[in-house]
């Protein structure tokens, strides 16, 4: 039976007849792509193994039933290539509701067999194993053996090299046994014991991840291109050297002493660096982040190393008679976790930066993340070798040559999900195999997708992120193995954003079951309700009462209850909490009213609330009216106004920027010509003003503390007792300007300044 | 120049025109040279300060009037410096602590302890009858936001030092006041004064200013006036205040016009319009667009308990059907609760608008 019978069988989906190109909304479609229908649920059958294999399937639009991930990861486990657009070679489209309608459109004219979910799930029940007997399903099992075959190969050399190289250290070892024996019976007079010799480690006893350590360049996953740069770059080192770093060569790499390797951990940087290095036959000087790296020590360790030229390669031979030659007497340098350089490595980046320009032996700089703005100082100094995460497809062949050496039963279809889980990270994957295989000796489909979820990447969520997710219907319907710590846990990602990434954005979704415009209202509030609750549990957190142990109390309260009210599309961009900007524009008018009450406190008697409720309304009348209609005869009424109630130009645009509504500040500014406002600043300024408060209180204050601050670091102890005696002869009359803000002192322009920010500075 | 309030502001206890049993007592008080701790609580615009400092004013003569303001700097237990507005004459000191926020215990205990421990030496008035008082007053404000570890500071600090110094506590409510220090001080209430009064107030200040009404009809005016008292909520302060924005935007007042002579304060007619709103359409909509007004009115300092007083006021004129009211009231009264105390305001006020929303719904 073939695939092509099976499908036969099953019923044609209808796709939709006439398409209106409805206008795109990235957003919707987005959510759309996430979420699922509604909450039924479905048996998902026990297919044949492989049974899909040979096919290429595109998934469109949302099925009813099964969500997205589920149903890609379904096909895939049973050998399916699921891709996401739609071509000649796509052998099915699988199509849900609201499938996009260029999608359509290529479905008919590719003339491509589509189903529905019923239908997907037919298929999986009728097709034979091993995806039956047609010409693709052979095409792909052949493939499949084929490369299956190519890995036992490369196991089996692998094997036999490994054992190839212990016979060797194990003749070296007697060798140098059988030496020491006959050196000490030479010597017996002095009764020395012969030499400690080097244990040799025996592969079995290694950790996984130093047995499989790739030896070989081309064992390498992934990152092929910048490996090869790597190694342009350091072999036309010295020659580049001999040009004096002046010519850029053909990939531009060659006026750079050193180049900076950045990506995420465990996708081999170090093996990288050392593999080529080693592979061109440089010696190798590795720092890394377990030294100490400040910028005093990188100058008398490092900065004297890097003109040497190594010495190894004179008695490395000794026991193998090969002459040395040239390439043995290079060096390497290699400065492991760049951006691991602490608080406690104070100047190391600069100065290694520093060194990148002048140094007389390659450097390879390694580090994780680039974009730091510590590492900015690499930018210009280092050829830039960003590495990517190997692919899936990139470790596939790696992994199961391990596997097949460790004799354990590895499907390949699992390799993608353990390589979803640690986010490709192929050190972890080869840890988790290397636990697993302690207990089991078949990794299969579900115990994989045990492992790969308890080994799942801790990774903190980005509070974009956290909502998306909480105001996704899906995470709420009953099939989706979601339980209420899980969205607990995702309220603990960020436990400071989520609420407030919530509370600003659970108003712009479309609940997935809200009937009627009231229906939602109902919902929304709700919500509100909940938020607003929650924010008495915050207080009791955050107050002096301290009670942390509500926090998942508050986590529900404040983010998962009114997700799980309002869940749905979301059809809106997802904002960024407003709540706090307007906590701050809001802090910033409480300071400014805080003033306007200071200011205004020696003629009214009223406190910060009234004055901006009552007082101010007519107080920006009185202080706009003559400037609005009077012109600039009104400036004079309007001052005289200012100087009764001690208030400042500034006080002035303050009072004019509290007003809301009607009288926002920027209308009532607007109704004022620019010349009456010029006119107005330069009379305000050419007269003399009362002022509330002077700052009597810490007048000498600053001068002390600023005394404790000496620096003495740099300061060379003077053994005569001179200054002393200057600081007596002191004329004690004579006052300290700078002690007293109050007096003006001409000279100096700094102090000037100062003075001139001492009335400024009362309005803290 | 200056505004009317401050410009017939009166300055003795002889000028107070309303309330008259309670400035007889405190007249009574000043005479006798001394007086207890007071705590003075009432709602705002009916006269505590003006009557505080007329008392102080009997005590001392005019030289309370003569105020100037210090910055004092306080280090606080974190170790942050923090800057403190006094005001203060030869004879008292005003502060409010509140402006420190969670500080307040600072001021309480450094400030008052300081000023408490000195006692007060002016040798200039040694022979007038008036400067026999050897204590300074100590004038504390919005003394019902204090925190309660301030209040707990107060408690010994008006004991020990009662010879020195006298407190005079200015609040709205004494809810939040610890028993304790009730218990310490003279409780004084001043309301609200009647309508009569604050008209006949306001008909005083017409005459003086010289305001032209569009009828000479004494009895005109003087319903005017009332109105006027009234839509004030019989807050003299805002009364004064906002007469006074009628007479400059109108040369003389119409009478019969109510739009042109009553004077919405720009927050009240924001708030207006949002019940307005949400009176008309209700939906997730509304509520955006309400949230971005709320935000407005709290960055610019409107308090959220004002906002969702009015608001709820404003709402429940619309409705006859009493479920509604007291369901619209119940949920005021929740929410406010809620507003006083958390800490996010925006948060309680859009849950009252949401939920309000379904009431009306609902219904």
């Amino acid at each position: 039976m073939t695939a092509e019978q099976v499908l036969s069988t099953i019923p044609d989906a209808d796709l939709p007849e006439d398409v209106e190109d409805k206008k795109f909304n990235f957003f919707a479609k987005k959510a759309a792509d996430a979420s699922t229908g509604t909450g039924e649920s479905v048996q998902i059958p026990e297919a044949q193994p492989n049974c899909l294999s040979g096919l290429t399937i595109v998934f469109t639009g949302v099925l009813p039933r099964l969500d997205r991930d589920t149903s890609e990861n379904l096909a895939k486990r049973y050998g399916a290539k699921v891709t996401k657009s739609i071509s000649g070679k796509t052998s099915l489209v699988v199509i849900g509701d609201e499938a996009g309608p260029s999608k359509i459109k290529k479905i008919k004219s590719l003339h491509i067999k589509a189903i529905n979910e019923d239908g997907f799930i037919q298929l999986l029940q009728s097709m034979p194993m091993e995806g039956g007997d047609g010409a693709a399903a052979q095409k792909a099992k052949l493939k499949r053996e084929e490369e299956e075959r190519k890995i036992v190969e490369e196991a089996e050399e692998e094997e036999r090299r490994a054992q190839e190289e212990e016979a060797r250290q194990k003749r070296l070892l007697e060798a140098r046994k059988a030496a020491s024996i006959e050196k000490a019976s030479h010597s017996q007079s002095s009764h020395r014991e012969p030499a400690e010799v080097p244990r040799i480690i025996p592969d079995s006893e290694k950790l996984w991840t130093v047995k499989y350590a790739p030896s070989r360049i081309d064992q390498l996953c992934g990152n092929k291109g910048q490996v090869q740069k790597l190694q342009n770059w350091l072999s036309n080192w010295f020659d580049n050297a001999k040009k004096d770093f002046k010519v850029p060569g053909r990939d531009g790499s060659g006026i750079y002493r050193a180049c900076l390797i950045s990506g995420p951990p465990g996708i081999g940087k170090t093996s990288a660096a050392h593999l080529v290095a080693k592979s061109l036959g440089f010696d190798i000087l590795e720092k890394n982040a377990s030294d100490v790296r400040s910028k005093s020590l990188l100058n008398s360790n490092l900065k004297s190393v890097l003109t040497n030229t190594s010495v190894v390669g004179f008695f490395k031979h000794r026991d193998e008679n090969i002459q040395h030659t040239q390439n043995d007497r290079r060096f390497c340098l290699i400065m492991d976790e760049v951006d691991g350089m602490s608080s406690g490595d104070h100047g190391g980046a600069g100065a290694l930066s520093a060194f990148c320009k002048i140094t007389h032996m390659p450097m390879i700089l390694i580090c994780n993340d680039k974009s730091l703005p510590k590492m900015r100082t690499f930018d210009r100094v280092t050829l830039d070798l960003p590495f990517r995460r190997p692919s899936e497809a990139e470790m596939k062949s790696r992994l199961m040559s391990i596997a097949l050496r460790e004799k354990i039963k590895l499907d390949p279809t699992v390799i993608g999900q353990l390589v979803q889980a640690t986010g490709n990270d192929i050190r972890q994957i080869i840890n988790l195999l290397s636990t697993v295989s302690k207990t089991q000796s078949s990794i299969g489909g579900e115990q994989a997708k045990d492992a790969a979820n308890s080994w799942k990447k801790q990774t903190v969520l980005k509070p974009f992120d956290i909502t998306a997710r909480l105001l996704n219907a899906q995470i709420y319907s009953p099939n989706a193995k979601h339980s209420l710590n899980d969205k607990i846990d995702l309220y603990f990602n960020d436990i400071d954003f989520a609420p407030l990434m919530i509370q600003e954005n659970y108003l712009s979704t479309r609940p997935s079951d809200a009937r009627t415009p009231q229906d939602h209202l109902r919902r929304v509030a709700n919500a509100a309700d909940d938020i607003s609750e929650s924010d008495r549990i915050n207080s009791l957190i955050r107050s002096s009462e301290q009670q942390w142990s509500l926090l998942p109390f508050h986590g529900v309260m404040s983010s998962v209850k009114p997700s799980s009210q309002v869940a749905g599309q979301i059809s809106q961009r997802i904002n960024f909490a407003g709540w706090l900007g307007q906590n701050s524009k809001a802090m910033k008018y409480q300071r400014m009213l805080q003033d306007l009450q200071y200011h205004t406190r020696l003629r009214t008697s009223t406190d910060k609330k009234e004055l901006r409720l009552d007082y101010l309304p007519t107080l920006r009348q009185r202080l706009t009216e003559p400037l609005l209609q009077g012109e600039e005869q009104g400036i004079q009424p309007v001052i005289d106004i200012m100087d009764y109630y001690y208030l400042t130009k500034e006080d002035w645009d303050n009072i004019v920027d509290l007003g809301v509504g009607r009288y926002k500040g920027e209308l009532v500014l607007k109704g004022i010509s620019t010349k009456t406002k010029s006119a107005f600043t330069r009379s305000y300024n050419s007269t003399t003003h009362p002022i509330a408060i002077y700052k009597t209180g810490n007048s000498v204050g600053a001068m002390v503390s600023s005394k404790k601050n000496v620096d003495y670091e740099d300061v060379i102890e003077d053994d005569t007792n001179t200054p002393d005696k200057d600081d007596e002869e002191v004329d004690p009359d004579k006052i300290d300007s700078k002690k007293d803000k109050l007096i003006k002192e001409v000279k100096p322009k700094k102090t000037a300044r100062k003075a001139k920010a001492a009335p400024k500075g009362r309005k803290k | 120049m200056s505004l009317w309030v401050d410009k017939y502001r009166p300055k003795t206890l002889d000028q107070l025109s309303f309330h008259d049993s309670i400035s007889q007592n405190l007249r009574a008080l000043a005479r006798s040279g001394d007086f207890p701790h007071l705590l003075i609580y009432g709602p705002s615009g009916a006269g505590k300060k003006t009557r505080i400092y007329a008392t102080l004013n009997e005590i001392f003569g005019s030289q309370v009037e003569k105020l100037k303001i210090d910055v004092k700097t306080f280090v606080t237990s974190s170790n942050r410096k923090m800057e403190f507005n006094v005001l203060s004459s030869a004879y008292h000191l005003e502060i409010t602590p509140s402006d420190m926020g969670n500080n307040d215990r600072v001021v309480i205990s450094d400030l008052l302890k300081d000023v408490a421990s000195t006692e007060q030496v002016d040798f200039s008035h040694q022979n007038t009858s008036k400067t026999k008082h050897r204590f300074k007053v100590v004038v504390i404000n919005e003394a019902d936001s204090l925190s309660r570890d301030a209040q707990a500071a107060l408690r010994r600090t008006m004991e020990k030092y009662s010879s020195n110094i006298r407190l005079i506590l200015v609040c709205n409510s004494i809810s939040n006041i610890i028993p304790p220090i009730k218990s310490r001080t003279l409780l004084v209430r001043i309301p609200s004064p009647s309508t009569t009064a604050i008209s006949s107030i306001l008909g005083q200040v017409a005459k003086k200013e010289g305001i032209k009404f569009s009828s000479s009809n004494e009895l005109d005016i003087q319903k005017y006036l009332v109105t006027l008292a009234d839509t004030a909520n019989r807050n003299l302060r805002k009364a004064l205040l906002s007469f006074e924005t009628v007479a400059m935007q109108n040369e003389t007042i119409q009478l019969d016009n109510k739009t042109l002579t009553i004077v919405t304060l720009d927050w009240e007619e924001i708030i207006k319009n949002m019940s307005n709103t949400i009176r008309i359409n209700r939906n997730v909509a509304t509520l955006a667009s309400v949230r971005v007004v709320l935000y407005e009115l709290l960055a610019h300092c409107i308090p959220p308990r004002i906002i969702l007083k009015t608001l709820m006021f404003n709402l429940i004129k619309n409705f006859k059907d009493d479920a509604v009211i007291s369901q619209l009231v119940d949920l005021g009264s929740v929410f406010d609760e809620r507003l006083s105390l958390g800490s996010k305001s925006i948060f309680h006020l859009e849950g009252f608008v949401a939920k309000s929303m379904v009431v009306i719904d609902s219904n």
